[in-house]
């Protein structure tokens, strides 16, 4: 089969404008966004303990604080759109979850319908700043995508667990001070 | 602990874990790792106003004050103490005395220590994060280390430090002793020889008596003003008493008692504080009685860690409490009573009202020795109208965003630092062996008695075996729901809120301003007579909402609101008409109530799913 390079200039012109309205009636076909969605079994490194449990409908993962220590999950994502969706990053969270810095998430192309395993990988940081009493989740992230290598988007993913870390008292907050904490 | 272990790993969702390196730092409220005294303590007594070891203590205002008291015993012993007055600072008293039971007697007048919240700090104590010649290990204390020169943004904290000084808050004890000005205006450490094993009180200051000497409590006022953390502090001080007197405008505590085998607290008024009106930790031996509490930001008696005489009783009854509280009102705080590993305490004829939530108990935080939470009694309290939303009157309104000096503290603000569900008479989060009796619980519009499971893993222990070690064997009983004391019904907005976890838990002989008690169970509560709840593996339980709101922060716009967190949203109240009074039974509870607390409906295990969702009458299983 011949390649784009090997073909004459009208053909692969042709060829990326199909593609193109392929691409944009998929994505159509799609809702306007890829479907991707995140699934276990979830894997969790960087921090000394963790465990999962349930409350009512929601699994918990809490992992122990380690300051300025990073957080790697390990799960599965998968397209269940029609077309191929490549991960390019993490978007701006929502919602700053204190304790949870979201650094990044490996990037990649998924084709349609397969699911492959990512890492998201979390700093955790801020103890310093938050209430000794609260805790920090992290329930979903904003995935940065591009469709059919055209159409970019963020989608908002929810993870198979949420991963929680609690009271900043479990662990050394190193830079904390008297001035530096709310009170709790 | 009792052992409560439930193992059913194909229900339990615990899926990985690991333990490893040490015990949790033991912390609490940015403080050294406490431990426990060895019960060899006794409970003090007042010794009278002539105790012939004594310092005297008064303000140039005194001799008017005193003439203005009303005619009575106060008005004498005051005028006749005024003559012997040789210190004008409690704290110049104290440091002076050199005989055990001592008292010191303090006078009419206002107490803000100044030339001791002035003093300037010495080289050693001004560097502590640096020079410390005790400094605590890395693995045995939270926080507050600094580096030299840091001074990371201030977040209302006035106790600031010396201008480029390094500000530690969790000291050793030999740094708290040497450098008592740092954190708290008024202090007493017992224990003479910190290098030694024992916390024992060993020093001239066992036995100290601090007591105020006039006809009401707020005669002898201790105003901190938010220049330390703490207004008082008992530290190792076996055999302390503090009477008669108020102390306020603490960043931390009003009245802090700690390692202290031994102590009276009588007669106080706490208030306008950030955090606590009183505080004991890690104590044993003690009595809170005849205090009034209010306007603090997190509760007004706090019996935490207290020691845990029970922690390896499987029996419901105790061997003896440690601390006991009565007579006491706390009211107009965010908790009236609060005991993270609030063990063998033993509350009772005490009022808690007008809180957002009247009494909680948890097992919710890590660093506290004792936990899981066991053997508390709360009877023959009152516990009502606790309503109050000050997350959303004054931590939205941004009241709590300026310096706290400037907040009005005293004239009725409170900042929660902690999330409660607003509208709720006892609350118990991870507790076990406890009894709620006899009390008096209504006008709370979410619900008047509040139990849950709290996951292990929240309190830092991640030993799989114990992630169902908490709510086990609490009972609730022979309490008047919706009824006061004089028989005038204020509903609740559910009487009882449980989550269906846990066994031996039981609930029986309370009467309820419905007829039957309204609640949100599965199945009937079982009751105490047929040996409570049995254990029901993979039930899934009913989300109380803790996990969402423990992200409450109230320096943070966000998440002073919480996503999926109500525990803010003031309950409707119960409309005296839909339910049944007294002796009128009624068949519904507040479908209002139920909504807000049933986030999640619970799926019963096969068998008992005909029972979901019934609104039906309890049969009284007394």
């Amino acid at each position: 089969m011949p390649t784009a390079r090997e073909m004459p200039r009208p053909a692969v012109l042709g060829l990326g404008a199909a593609a193109v309205l392929a691409a944009a009636g998929g994505s159509l076909l799609a809702g306007g966004a890829p479907s991707l969605t995140a699934s276990g079994p979830v894997s969790v490194s960087g921090t000394e303990a963790s465990a999962v449990f349930t409350i009512g409908d929601r699994t918990v993962r809490q992992v122990r604080y380690d300051d300025q220590g990073t957080l790697h999950l390990r799960f599965t994502l998968t397209n269940h759109g029609p077309l191929p969706v490549t991960v390019t990053g993490l978007a701006e969270a929502p919602v700053d979850p204190r304790l949870f810095d979201l650094v990044g998430i490996s990037t990649g192309e998924l084709p349609p319908g397969e699911s492959r395993e990512v890492t998201l990988t979390l700093a955790m940081t801020g103890c310093e700043s938050l209430s000794s009493r609260s805790g920090s989740f992290v329930t979903t992230i904003d995935v940065g995508t591009r469709e059919a290598g055209v159409f970019e988007d963020v989608v908002s993913v929810e993870l198979p667990e949420e991963i929680h870390t609690g009271s900043p008292r479990e662990a050394f907050c190193p830079r904390s001070t008297a001035t530096s904490r709310p009170q709790g | 602990m009792p052992h409560l272990l439930r193992p059913t790993p194909a229900l339990v969702t615990l899926a990985a874990l690991l333990v490893v390196g040490g015990a949790s730092p033991g912390a609490a409220h940015e403080e050294r790792e406490a431990s426990f005294p060895d019960g060899s303590g006794t409970r003090p007594v007042f010794l009278g106003y002539d105790n012939e070891r004594k310092r005297v203590v008064c303000k140039p205002s005194s001799a008017s004050r005193i003439a203005a008291l009303p005619d009575g015993r106060m008005k004498r012993v005051s005028r006749a103490l005024l003559d012997d007055c040789r210190f004008g600072s409690i704290q110049t008293a104290v440091n002076s005395v050199q005989r055990r039971h001592t008292s010191v007697y303090v006078l009419p007048g206002r107490y803000s220590e100044r030339e001791w919240a002035r003093k300037p700090r010495s080289e050693y104590c001004s560097n502590l994060a640096t020079e410390s010649a005790t400094p605590l290990a890395r693995s045995s204390y939270i926080g507050s280390i600094s580096e030299p020169g840091e001074r990371p943004e201030a977040d209302g904290l006035e106790a600031q430090p010396a201008e480029g000084a390094a500000d530690p808050i969790a000291l050793s004890y030999a740094d708290q002793r040497r450098c008592s000005g740092n954190l708290n205006l008024i202090s007493v450490f017992g224990d003479e020889t910190p290098h030694d094993d024992s916390i024992r009180c060993d020093s001239e200051f066992c036995g100290l008596q601090i007591v105020g000497t006039g006809a009401r409590t707020t005669d002898v006022v201790i105003d901190n003003r938010f220049q330390k953390l703490n207004a008082i502090r008992a530290d190792r001080a076996g055999g302390i008493v503090i009477r008669n007197l108020t102390a306020q405008q603490a960043e931390f505590n009003a009245v802090y008692v700690l390692e202290t085998d031994g102590f009276l607290l009588d007669r106080l008024t706490t208030r306008g504080n950030d955090e606590y009106g009183i505080l004991a930790f890690a104590s044993d031996h003690g009595l809170i009685t005849r205090t009034d509490s209010y306007y603090n930001g997190d509760s007004g008696i706090y019996p935490g860690s207290a020691s845990d005489l029970n922690g390896d009783n499987t029996a419901f009854e105790p061997t003896r409490y440690a601390i006991e509280i009565r007579g006491n009102r706390s009211h107009h705080n965010t908790l009236g009573y609060s005991g993270t590993a609030g063990n063998s305490v033993w509350a009772h004829h005490n009022q808690f009202y007008d809180n957002a939530t009247g009494i909680a108990t948890d097992s919710l935080f890590p660093g506290h020795p004792g936990l899981p939470q066991d053997h508390a009694r709360w009877s023959r309290n009152e516990i009502f109208s606790n309503n109050q939303n000050y997350y959303t009157r004054y931590v939205d309104e941004g009241v709590c965003d300026g310096p706290m000096s400037e907040r009005g503290y005293l004239d009725g603000v409170v900042c929660p630092v902690v999330p409660v569900p607003v509208g709720t008479g006892v609350l118990i989060a991870g507790g076990n062996y406890n009894s709620t009796d006899h009390n008096w619980i209504y006008d709370n519009w979410r619900t008047g008695t509040m139990q849950f499971w709290v996951p292990a893993p929240l309190r830092d222990e991640y030993d799989p075996e114990k992630l169902y070690d908490t709510s086990h064997h609490n009972h609730t009983t022979d309490n008047r729901m919706g009824i006061a004391p004089d028989g005038t019904i204020a509903h609740n907005g559910l009487d009882h809120w449980w989550d269906d976890q846990g066994e031996g838990n039981c609930w029986q002989d309370n009467v309820s301003s419905h007829g039957e008690p309204t609640d949100n169970t599965t199945l009937p509560t079982p009751s105490c007579d047929d040996g409570g709840s049995a254990w029901t593996p993979g039930l899934p339980v009913k989300d109380a909402g803790f996990l969402s709101c423990s992200q409450y922060d109230r320096s943070d716009p966000t998440l002073r609101h919480p996503p999926a967190c109500d525990w803010f949203d003031t309950p409707d109240e119960p409309s005296a008409t839909e339910a049944g009074v007294a002796g009128a039974p009624s068949a519904v509870r507040p479908a209002a109530a139920q909504d807000d607390l049933v986030a999640v409906p619970v799926v019963a295990v096969s068998g008992v799913a005909i029972l979901l969702a019934r609104r039906r009458r309890r049969a009284h299983r007394a």
